[in-house]
């Protein structure tokens, strides 16, 4: 049936679309170098703030891949253990903190060669609030 | 709901026994439980009178002393009656459906091999999806069994030596014809493709028997995917579970997350909000148009028009931008909880996508343009991976392949969910029955999507966008269907009172559509045979859900490569003696 029809290779119409892309930019960025700006609703590095977090364990219960471990150190004073690696970043962790002290950030560049360096571990405050993120195996 | 009843009275006066055991938990859910020795009574019945020609799945469950088998039959109007028999656990078994559903054996082979339920007359075949190694007697979903048991079976490798690991080259015999087979002779040439191959986009394994250049035989092997996450679903909390299915694709994960909450907000008797139903509907159709572009750079590169590949995957990054907008990420949205969404649609925003569909609609029109008019395409594709509409009917098709072939079946005008009920758009057929159909189904599609998707920013209503959802969902079962870019996809979902489910079974479409593969390749040329598999859309991590994690503790480099060395060596590979043999020649 298709025989039948008269034949309409058009090369023309291609090589039109051809160089008008020899002018357009190109369709990718040069990253490194350029970064595309994360969309405002990103999932990407959890932050916990110790100082917010009353150690209710309902990120460490809602969590699918049991990613985070939160210690008591102290008097209304917590640790949180976050395993880059078992994260699925998607972020029920924020959903479910009452006080929001768990954020997800724009960061996603967070490949690692050394497993251990993707475990995070976030410092209670000393004593006055604030938090401190502190990598274990070393720095990045 | 009048319709149901009608079913439900028809039922009874046909048989009065079962007077007050239909139950119906909503507008087109029937629940029937039957005994084993009548079964076959009310089946047979259902599929010649009632018209429930579909079988969506089969569903197996362990209850105590018991195996529960519910199979789900739709009907072309929406309706599903789920009937359910019980096979004693001590020496039962069920007869196989195969004379009513020949695409219905891989759903029960499934249950044999994760449940062990046997199945009188099915034919001996390979099993799925379990590996090959993986020793007898081992069912994982049955209750008591522990993932953790796995590791201390030390006959998992031994198990299995005779089928496992087979030397390349040799031809096995074990395996034998499966559902998915032709019949094979002896002298022929078989060509292994995959697991890894470069015409497959995922592992899956089709061993091809050729006569020349044409195919008189194909075995498909599935299972490579498996990761077991029905199990781990068990194990689990329903927040926790929105997530794990969410990741069982990635191209349909909006598809099986929707599907699921689906299911559980009706156990759970929440009304989902306006809002929250629009919301769904509109990342469902961007992930269509996601899906379909994909699919059509595949097949563009599948046949040699690699031009089409690069365009079509560049207008794609239009829709993956608006989607990483609305939810946050590219893929695994994690836009859905259980009682509505997680992230609100602003204003700018439903303009960014207007802006964005504008831009799509242009290029599609372009594509179709070339779909419609360029001779090379149309010649290559046109005859190729024929499905006649019988069969379509008879393998249980879905989708745009089953579309293509001209059957009109689309979940989303039978069986409305979110807010498809309520937007005006067209189910794309085409009479086609081939490859070139398929193209065409999913170009038009695209089209509808867009319209859809202006609908629902202009009609989506004010108010909040989620119910508060309890951790404990009260006991109870769903089947909920969703029409995902591939075809139907359902998820049951048992629930016992608790925070985890009892059982959830996931039907990706692919596994209904993969069973026609054979079909369409019959006698058909090598060539062929890539695009006709990615002419199905095959999603394969879909259809087998299950990773078994060996945990050998962190390894290096080098301990990796020494294990590679290693395990090849046993298979009588030694790469020792191979390099110096060719570091000799070279000399």
């Amino acid at each position: 049936m298709t025989k039948k029809k008269k034949s309409r290779i058009r090369p023309g119409k291609m090589v039109e679309f051809v160089l008008q892309s020899l002018l357009k930019k190109p369709a990718t960025v040069n990253y490194p170098f350029t970064k595309m700006p994360m969309p405002d609703k990103f999932r990407g590095k959890l932050r916990y703030d110790a100082a917010k977090c009353i150690g209710c364990m309902l990120c460490v219960k809602d969590c699918p891949s049991g990613a985070i471990k939160i210690k008591k150190v102290g008097e209304k004073r917590f640790e949180a253990d976050i395993d880059l690696g078992k994260c699925v970043y998607c972020a029920q962790c924020v959903d479910s903190c009452p006080k929001k002290a768990l954020m997800a950030t724009p960061e996603f560049e967070l490949a690692q060669i050394d497993r251990n360096k993707l475990k995070v571990i976030f410092d209670a405050p000393p004593e006055a609030p604030g938090g401190t993120e502190q990598k274990a195996g070393g720095s990045q | 709901m009048s319709q149901s009843i009608e079913i439900k009275t028809e039922l009874e006066n046909k048989f009065d026994w079962l007077k007050d055991q239909v139950r119906i938990t909503r507008e087109n859910r029937l629940w029937l439980d039957v005994p084993a020795d009548k079964f076959f009574v009310i089946f047979d019945y259902l599929i010649s009178l009632a018209g429930f020609k579909e079988l969506c799945t089969i569903t197996g469950t362990d209850e105590g002393d018991n195996y529960g088998l519910m199979y789900h039959l739709a009907r072309t109007d929406g309706k599903v009656l789920n009937l359910k028999t019980l096979v004693p656990k001590e020496g039962g078994s069920m007869k196989s459906i195969i004379s009513y559903f020949p695409g219905g054996t891989i759903y029960e082979r499934e249950i044999n091999d994760l449940l062990g339920v046997k199945f009188e007359g099915l034919p001996p075949g390979r099993r799925y999806p379990l590996p090959d190694n993986w020793p007898e007697g081992e069912h994982p979903l049955r209750k008591g069994w522990q993932p953790d048991k796995l590791s201390k079976v030390e006959g998992i490798k031994e198990a299995g030596e005779e089928r496992l690991n087979m030397p390349i080259g040799i031809r096995s015999e074990i395996s034998q014809p499966t559902d998915f087979s032709l019949i094979r002779r002896r002298d022929d040439v078989q060509i292994s493709i995959g697991p890894q191959h470069p015409a497959l986009k995922e592992p899956e394994s089709f061993n091809v028997t050729l006569q020349g250049e044409k195919i008189s035989g194909i075995e498909i092997k599935l299972g490579y995917n498996h990761r077991g996450i029905e199990k781990a679903c068990e194990q689990r909390s329903y927040i926790q579970d929105v997530y794990l299915v969410e990741r069982i694709c990635g191209i349909c994960s909006h598809t099986h997350s929707t599907c699921f909450v689906q299911a559980v907000e009706e156990i759970a008797g929440l009304q989902l909000p306006k809002r929250a139903a629009y919301i769904r509907t509109l990342v469902g159709e961007l992930e269509r148009v996601h899906s379909h572009l994909l699919w059509l750079g595949v097949a563009g590169h599948e046949v040699g028009f690699d031009t089409l590949l690069m365009y079509t995957w560049r207008d794609r990054e239009i829709v993956m931008d608006i989607l990483a907008m609305l939810t946050g990420n590219r893929v695994n949205y994690g836009i859905n909880q259980v009682g509505g969404v997680r992230r609100d649609v602003t204003a700018e925003q439903a303009a960014d996508i207007l802006k964005a569909v504008d831009q799509l609609e242009e290029q599609t029109k372009y594509y179709i343009e070339v779909a419609t008019e360029e001779q090379t395409l149309i010649q290559r594709l046109s005859g190729v991976g024929k499905l006649s509409k019988e069969d379509v009917l008879k393998l249980g098709t879905v989708g745009p392949t089953g579309r293509a072939s001209g059957v009109e079946r689309d979940v989303r005008r039978t069986d409305p969910y979110a807010a498809y009920g309520e937007l005006d758009f067209k189910v794309i057929t085409s009479d086609q029955c081939d490859v070139y159909g398929r193209a065409v189904v999913r170009l038009l599609e695209l089209m509808e999507s867009y319209s859809m998707i202006r609908q629902v920013l202009k009609k989506l209503p004010d108010g909040p966008i989620s119910v508060r959802a309890p951790r404990r969902i009260p006991a109870g079962e769903a089947i909920s269907r969703y029409e995902a870019p591939r075809g139907e996809d359902v998820h049951y979902v048992k629930s016992n009172g608790t925070e985890n489910p009892e059982r959830v079974k996931v039907r990706a479409p692919t596994l209904a559509n993969l069973q026609s593969v054979t079909k369409m390749l019959e006698d058909r040329y090598l060539a062929d045979l890539p695009i006709v598999i990615a002419a199905i859309d095959p999603c394969f991590s879909c259809t087998d859900r299950l990773i078994k994690v060996e945990d050998k503790g962190l390894m290096t480099w080098e301990e990796i490569r020494q294990y590679g060395i290693e395990w090849y060596k046993k298979q009588g590979v030694d790469f020792a003696r191979m390099t110096g043999k060719i570091g000799r020649s070279k000399e």
